[in-house]
């Protein structure tokens, strides 16, 4: 195997935080979901499998040197992580829902993979919490934020698609224009 | 519980609603000709759209001809049949014979089993290669019925299932479609049984009958935020898969499904109108 560190691009003496965000980066990268209908599938696959390997002996090391001060339910929510990264969501929810102590990152992970398996209620209600539990947390709020978003984005689109630009709004948006370039020294519409 | 998944004319090119009568046409004339005349009572919108999907994806040839048909006699209809109108057709019957069968189970009331008797004739034409999915659409619907018995209040459990059997219903083949169309599937079933579970409360409660909603009876402002939430997160997962299928033919149809008919049922239901369009 591969030198762990080298694998996931961080210095020997990188701390914790370091080496997670550069996996989670990394992950999001060579996820398998996102090159699953490409020629580069196979290689994303193996290279994916390679980053958690390093993770996984990487965080290992922390914790036989005793750096790291995770208790066992911070153990279970690497292991979470990992299923989730693999795309095995029914288990990573079936870890969750046996354990007891419910953090902000532990209502962050059952939210996700409830989304991912389509229970969108309870999912969109486990992510709030999490982003309520923890405003600054800037994962939570992004995917709680990504929740709102999407929903943004479809309404915004059928109102396009459903004559939300008449005549009307033409004419203001090019009397603006007009107005804008004429404040610049310019002229879009000559007779007015 | 069908026919949410409609067109909106309004906003179609003529030729594209042209070309939708010409797929829903020939699903119809498929129906009569290979099984029955009775079969075609089940004609169902929602296999109509994954009969245009399908078209578009594997950009089936299509055999077009112009007939009268007795619901419109005086004029003649475009009528358009692909190797996919034959799996539309089988899936249209799978989906109508366990709907009676649901019904009987339910309401055990003479018509029912009147309509499931005759149905069954039908339902026996239908090809062995889809014995397989019929028998995992009646396993699920078991657990549904099974969870509705324990007047089960979990929208997202009792959904999931209904979102699993059109799952089944969306994959065509094994290729690398399926997962997507899989998802599109079971996320379309997901809008179907929450919209229809929403329009039922009122006459499910009258009638002291099960509706995953029951707990919210006198609530209903906290009931329509939940479920104007639950069907934009849905329809956005449908966009974003059809999205994923880079189509080509008939995406003027699809995307006046998608942005304009699933979203305006939604709508209307959520204001408390129905106007029903009854006949394209």
């Amino acid at each position: 195997m591969r030198n762990p560190y080298e694998v996931l691009g961080v210095n020997k003496n990188a701390s914790k935080e370091e080496v997670k965000r550069a996996y989670r980066d990394l992950a999001k990268k060579y996820h398998p979901d996102k090159h699953m209908n490409n020629p580069l599938s196979e290689l994303a696959q193996e290279k994916f499998k390679e980053i958690n390997e390093a993770y996984d002996s990487i965080m290992k090391g922390y914790e036989n040197s005793g750096s790291g001060q995770y208790n066992n339910t911070g153990n279970n929510l690497y292991e979470v992580r990992d299923y989730i990264n693999r795309g095995d969501f029914s288990t990573a929810r079936n870890i969750l829902s046996n354990m007891n102590n419910r953090s902000s990152e532990w209502y962050y992970l059952m939210g996700l993979t409830s989304m991912r398996l389509g229970l969108y209620d309870e999912g969109a209600d486990f992510i709030k919490r999490a982003h309520f539990m923890e405003p600054n947390n800037r994962e939570y709020k992004m995917a709680h934020d990504n929740i709102i978003n999407r929903q943004r984005a479809y309404s915004s689109r059928t109102r396009e698609y459903n004559g939300g630009t008449d005549m009307c709004n033409v004419c203001t948006t090019l009397y603006c224009a007009d107005c804008c370039c004429e404040c610049c020294g310019g002229d879009l519409i000559a007779c007015c | 519980m069908f026919g949410y998944v409609r067109i909106n004319k309004m906003e179609l090119k003529m030729k594209e609603y042209y070309k939708y009568r010409g797929y829903y046409c020939g699903l119809c004339k498929y129906l009569k000709e290979n099984f029955g005349e009775i079969s075609r009572l089940s004609l169902n919108y929602d296999v109509t759209f994954l009969i245009i999907l399908l078209s578009s994806i594997y950009k089936s040839k299509n055999s077009i001809t112009k007939e009268r048909c007795i619901v419109k006699p005086a004029s003649k209809n475009l009528r358009i049949v692909n190797e996919i109108t034959e799996y539309g057709a089988n899936m249209n019957i799978i989906l109508t014979h366990n709907k009676l069968k649901d019904n009987v189970d339910d309401d055990k009331r003479i018509k029912d089993y009147l309509f499931y008797y005759i149905h069954s004739h039908v339902y026996n034409k239908t090809d062995s290669t889809y014995k397989q999915k019929s028998e995992f659409i009646q396993s699920k619907l078991k657990e549904l019925y099974e969870l509705e018995k324990n007047n089960t209040m979990c929208i997202d459990k009792t959904s999931n299932i209904f979102g699993d059997i059109m799952r089944e219903v969306f994959r065509y083949k094994e290729d690398e479609y399926t997962h997507i169309l899989g998802n599109i599937g079971f996320n379309i079933g997901k809008y179907i049984y929450i919209l229809d579970a929403y329009e039922d409360l009122d006459e499910d409660s009258k009638k002291g009958r099960y509706n995953p909603f029951m707990n919210y009876i006198d609530n209903k402002e906290e009931l329509k935020n939940k479920v104007e939430n639950l069907i934009l997160i849905i329809l956005s997962f449908i966009e974003e898969d059809i999205n994923k299928l880079e189509l080509s033919e008939n995406i003027g149809i699809v995307e006046n499904i998608i942005y304009s008919g699933m979203y305006l049922r939604f709508i209307n239901i959520m204001k408390g109108r129905d106007n029903d369009e009854k006949s394209i």
